[in-house]
């Protein structure tokens, strides 16, 4: 099954809501919860939702005055990475690796479910978004 | 063979000096000095023995590539016509301080940029300047006699300074702790970003590359020893501020020329919610003197050990949560808690490698000359705390009395509670005091503009608390980040003790 993923912003008064279990309740849709950050204060979580059903759960998010973004994921630029690996211990998913023999960091795009985590941490700013 | 208890292997080895750093020159000179780095000392001696070891090579390379805060650049501008002396002055709008003569200043790493605070500061003035890119300076001064001038506005290149000196007060720590944070949210610090419940662990130091855990008594190293320091040529001037020799800390005091420096191994840095700093690349040859220098710079990971410490708790004592070797931190996972966790380095051990390696390569290739120690580093040194004359204060010095309700309780009683005490805020508690939630004027005002009935669904009910023994300066940093004016303080038990609210604290900054 092809599926999409999609980034759900959560305000400080949307986040006392249950927004999530409502979308559920209402599109009959098996969203899966791939990362969710969200502290009293708001944050975000990460979905994954089968294809055809993406527009109806954006529309159900946005009813709801939750912001929703497709996924983006991550890059690390190799030309400022000190392979320092910092990042390293805060992928949640193994996506980045630490070479124990060489002190490399290698990020396994494929892996990366774009929660983000290790954007704020990289030190030498060299993790950025992509689309 | 393992070297586990070296004070052993010590005792058993021959003291007789086998080279000067004479010798070791004029082998440089003629180009057949043998030069290993660190890491292949270690395997040398452990395949071959310390003595066939020390009788073959010559020097050991080390090196070292992490975020130094304690590092900064003296600058000479030059005199400008007609001239000032400067009072302030500004780099890329990160202030340099100024307190000497009319043209000097000295550029920290960790001053943030006025206008890009927490994203550039002064390490990446300092990047820039080696990378050779234009730099903006703004100064200003009181006008005197002889300097007549007020303001200056200019740009220069690192080629328009007179001086450029790289002086770093603190460099190159002999090893440091290990962090991780018990606490239930991220954390930020210059660790890096420390995930709730342990979730992660940090540490820093490049482990047996180290450069002064390879001579942990500083037999060679001193004021004077030529080192490699941000890709060119550099000296140890002394201790380090926070040298801390007895418990195998010891630091470096360094300087050498920015203008022959390379920005691969001068690399401003931001760390989030924390700041502005620089990575260091740095490395010191320790010249096999004797048999001795070669055990101890055969040190193995297995044997350099450090602490796992709870950034959480946010004091100056913080919980040891176990020892820990740097293998095991380089394996990239450590057991804590009884769980694997993933360990991050803070400082690039690929880098610290390659610095190793390349200093080998100055030195095989003639470029770089050993020099010995006038005063060696002192081992006799403590490092103590700072001293407090004003007393701390705690939550539990300034908390009051608690008012509390049930869950069920009604709206209208709750309401006649906090007008007949006056109050903002009232704590719920369960049957047997414990903290179950809060309900401040402000939710009860919305129930009843709301038609709301119950009064649990208006409370707030993940609390945000206090502890007795916090300092208050702790305290109020969390109701500032949370954006909220009280927090009820609870004892282990989670049962209230007391309040602590936002007038409570404005009390205490006008002395009331």
């Amino acid at each position: 099954m092809k599926t999409v993923r999609m980034l759900v912003r959560f305000n400080t008064d949307k986040v006392k809501e249950a927004v999530t279990a409502n979308v559920i309740l209402e599109t009959k849709v098996n969203i899966n919860i791939l990362s969710a950050l969200l502290n009293e204060k708001g944050g975000e979580m990460l979905l994954e939702v089968p294809d055809e059903k993406a527009s109806e759960v954006r529309k159900a998010f946005r009813q709801r005055g939750v912001e929703v973004e497709d996924a983006k994921y991550v890059e690390i630029l190799k030309e400022r990475c000190a392979n320092c690996g910092l990042c390293y211990s805060l992928c949640p998913v193994g996506a980045i690796q630490l070479n124990t023999k060489t002190y490399e960091i290698n990020l396994a795009r494929e892996l990366c479910i774009g929660c983000w985590r290790c954007l704020d941490a990289c030190p030498l700013e060299a993790i950025v978004k992509i689309r | 063979m393992k070297f586990k208890t070296p004070h052993e292997e010590l005792k058993k080895i021959d003291d007789a000096p086998i080279r000067s750093y004479e010798d070791i020159n004029e082998k440089i000179k003629r180009g057949d000095v043998i030069v290993v780095t660190a890491e292949e000392m270690t395997r040398i001696v452990e395949e071959e023995g310390v003595a066939k070891a020390a009788k073959e090579i010559d020097v050991v390379t080390t090196g070292t590539f992490g975020a130094m805060c304690s590092s900064g650049a003296f600058l000479n501008f030059g005199h400008a016509d007609p001239p000032i002396k400067i009072e302030r002055v500004w780099l890329n709008d990160v202030e340099a301080y100024h307190g000497g003569a009319a043209v000097d200043c000295y550029i920290g790493v960790t001053k943030m940029s006025q206008t890009k605070p927490f994203k550039y500061g002064g390490g990446h003035v300092i990047e820039d300047l080696v990378t050779g890119k234009e730099v903006e300076v703004r100064a200003i001064g009181y006008g005197t006699d002889c300097y007549p001038r007020t303001r200056v506005e200019t740009t220069i290149t690192i080629d328009d300074l007179n001086q450029a000196i790289l002086c770093n007060p603190r460099n190159a720590y002999q090893k440091y702790n290990a962090a991780t944070n018990g606490r239930d949210e991220v954390i930020y610090t210059y660790m890096g970003k420390l995930l709730p419940h342990y979730g992660n662990v940090t540490f820093s130091g490049s482990g047996c590359l180290n450069p002064l855990c390879n001579d942990p008594d500083y037999e060679t190293i001193g004021v004077g020893t030529r080192i490699f320091l941000g890709g060119g040529i550099g000296y140890i001037i002394g201790e380090g501020t926070q040298h801390n020799p007895k418990e195998q800390f010891g630091t470096l005091m360094v300087k050498g020329d920015l203008k022959k420096m390379k920005p691969r191994y001068l690399r401003g840095a931001a760390f989030t919610k924390y700041g502005t700093t620089m990575f260091v690349g740095l490395g010191v040859p320790i010249p096999i003197l004797n048999q001795r220098l070669a055990l101890k710079t055969a040190v193995s990971d297995e044997e350099i050990t450090t602490k796992i410490i709870d950034y959480g708790v946010p004091r100056l004592q913080r919980p040891v949560l176990r020892e820990v070797t740097y293998s095991e931190l380089k394996s990239g996972k450590v057991e804590l808690n009884g769980e694997t966790v993933k360990a991050s380095p803070i400082s690039s051990i690929n880098m610290a490698r390659e610095i190793a390696e390349t200093l080998k390569k100055w030195i095989e290739n003639g470029e770089f000359f050993l020099s010995a120690p006038i005063e060696k580093l002192p081992r006799g040194t403590v490092f103590k705390p700072m001293k407090m004359t004003k007393e701390v204060k705690y939550v539990k010095m300034l908390m009051k009395t608690a008012v509390t309700c049930r869950m069920n309780d009604t709206i209208e009683s709750v309401a006649r509670i906090i007008i007949s005490k006056n109050i903002n805020h009232v704590v719920v508690v369960d049957d047997d005091g414990k903290l179950a939630g809060i309900v401040t004027s402000f939710d009860i005002t919305k129930a009843v503009a709301e038609n709301k009935k119950n009064l649990t669904e208006v409370i707030t009910k993940k609390v945000i608390f206090a502890e007795p023994d916090e300092p208050v300066e702790v305290a109020a940093r969390r109701m500032r980040e949370h954006d909220i004016s009280a927090l009820p303080v609870i004892d282990a038990q989670r049962r209230v003790v007391g309040i602590i609210t936002s007038e409570d604290l404005s009390g205490l900054i006008i002395g009331g």
